[in-house]
């Protein structure tokens, strides 16, 4: 099989990007989510944009995949101006909400292209490490957290391979019309979900196997430490966070 | 049916950081029925070559032609015609099954191809024991086969449509010795019998060495050279692009590097009287 990157995929490449701290990404991130949540500025949602797009090319990744992204949401652009019309909203508060779909779902995919499983698993434990004085079970609950986030990057590959494996054996995708298309969807999905669901089982189980040792102490697995570029991107996403506080009069 | 690799390129990932070339500038032709190896390390290019022929990828560059059909980036015109006759065992058997129950799995060519979907479960039947497996297994999940298993029920999954071409991808890996030796058994059957195209695709040469009337030689994403089996006999050329000397081939060039006049076999048991004729 040959590789193929599709929504949230790891992508193998080196970039300043790849080699951020996983807990650093993610904190970036939820700096993200609340400035998309709370911000209704015009400017701060621009800026957000801005930031995504500088991200997206300084991750090295083919920008068609972005744009691949960029084209599925389509229908939820026309949803949103269809709602925004009804509203009766003006045409600025319409672009900021678009933009805010844009800034999430690109800011994620970018964050899964740049960042390993194994990263992923690590970034997500340490950031809930706060609550280990709750005596609550963290790892268990990263790596549940991590299969959550990685079953659609793994349906859409599981999906794509049982497509190959069909058409070798009767079935031509291409000459078919809509609705046998939209037949046969329905009926692989079942397989297709039996099958994702038995795959992320064996990640889980390899990811286990060499993530943790057998008390489920973390072993000694090294990651990228904080650096320049953290902490550069760190006060990037703040500088965000104060202008959101500035505009809305909280400090 | 005829199969023609006119100077194919196939390059993965075309404009992108990760572009990767597995084939580079390939031509062969083959064109009457037989077993046919296509021999190489890890990254040599073997799978290409039978996702090409099966038309699941399009070549870069150039043209593949199978029969009357040709792969070449265009639409190809009743694809589902050229996948029958061309039957694929993939590297990984798992990714080959998709249905729950292995008798699913099995009926799905039938019922695609619409391939004598009245005899079903007779053929069923007899693509199991052709492959060395029983009724017990119909109900089994494929996935929770082990990997002979799995193998073997690839194959029956091709061979139960009756397909003109038969393509093995690295299929005598894992295998035990009776396994190949049924494997040789049911090729030779294929191929007088009922007058099959067979490639193996693998970089097992000792089992290569056995069955094949002709081998393809490939390093690094080209065809370095090709001719009849005695191609492989020459140790340097295999040493060079990290392929194994066939085992037989290797004892005969150590018997005849200290004097001895022993001509090459295919199989262990001919090697024996060889040897107890000519030595003793």
């Amino acid at each position: 099989m040959y590789s193929r990157n599709s929504f949230g995929s790891y992508y193998p490449i080196d970039s300043c990007l790849s080699r951020l701290n996983p807990v650093v990404k993610l904190i970036n991130f939820l700096i993200i989510v609340l400035l998309v949540i709370f911000s209704m500025s015009t400017y701060v949602n621009v800026f957000m944009l801005l930031l995504v797009i500088i991200m997206m090319l300084l991750s090295f990744v083919p920008i068609k995949y972005y744009l691949n992204t960029f084209y599925s949401l389509r229908y939820i652009y026309i949803l949103i101006m269809l709602l925004c019309y009804y509203f009766h909203t003006s045409l600025e508060v319409c672009l900021v909400y678009m933009s805010k779909v844009v800034i999430v779902v690109e800011y994620l995919n970018i964050l899964a292209y740049t960042t390993s499983p194994s990263e992923s698993i690590y970034g997500i434990e340490k950031f809930l490490s706060f609550f280990n004085f709750l005596y609550l079970p963290i790892s268990k609950f990263s790596f549940k957290l991590n299969s959550i986030l990685r079953y659609f990057p793994l349906y859409l590959t599981v999906k794509y391979k049982t497509q190959k494996a069909s058409s070798s054996r009767g079935i031509d995708y291409n000459s078919l019309n809509v609705f046998k298309r939209i037949y046969l969807s329905f009926k692989n999905h079942k397989n297709i979900r039996r099958l994702t669901k038995y795959r992320n089982n064996e990640i889980s189980k390899c990811s286990e196997l060499r993530l943790y040792d057998i008390k489920k102490y973390r072993t000694n697995y090294r990651t990228n430490k904080v650096g320049f570029y953290d902490i550069f991107f760190l006060l990037f996403h703040l500088v965000l966070l104060y202008a959101h506080a500035v505009e809305g009069g909280l400090i | 049916m005829e199969i023609i690799f006119d100077k194919v390129t196939f390059v993965i990932n075309k404009n992108t950081p990760l572009e990767k070339t597995i084939l580079n500038n390939i031509s062969f032709n083959i064109s009457n029925s037989g077993i046919y190896s296509f021999i190489g390390a890890s990254n040599s290019g073997k799978t290409a070559i039978g996702d090409l022929i099966n038309a699941l990828v399009v070549p870069t560059k150039g043209k593949v032609r199978i029969g009357n059909f040709s792969n070449g980036g265009r639409k190809i015109r009743n694809i589902n015609r050229l996948r029958f006759e061309t039957g694929y065992v993939y590297k990984n058997p798992y990714d080959m099954f998709f249905n729950k129950t292995v008798e699913d799995e099995l009926s799905f060519g039938m019922k695609y191809f619409k391939y004598k979907t009245d005899k079903m479960s007779l053929r069923v039947n007899d693509a199991l024991k052709l492959v060395g497996l029983n009724e017990s297994y119909l109900e089994l999940d494929p996935l929770s086969l082990n990997l002979v298993d799995a193998k073997k029920l690839a194959l029956a999954c091709v061979l139960i449509y009756n397909p003109k071409i038969i393509i093995l991808d690295e299929y005598t890996n894992g295998l035990s010795s009776n396994d190949k030796n049924d494997l040789i058994r049911l090729l030779r059957i294929l191929k007088t019998k009922y007058k099959k195209t067979i490639i193996l695709l693998s970089k097992d040469t000792s089992f290569c060495y056995q069955v094949t009337d002709y081998v393809y030689l490939l390093s690094l994403t080209r065809l370095i050279k090709e001719g009849k089996k005695d191609i492989l006999h020459d140790q340097e050329l295999l040493a060079s692009i990290n392929l194994e000397v066939p085992k037989i081939v290797s004892f005969v060039n150590e018997c005849n590097k200290k004097g001895h006049e022993i001509n090459y076999y295919t199989n262990i048991l001919d090697l024996i009287k060889g040897v107890y004729r000519d030595v003793f």
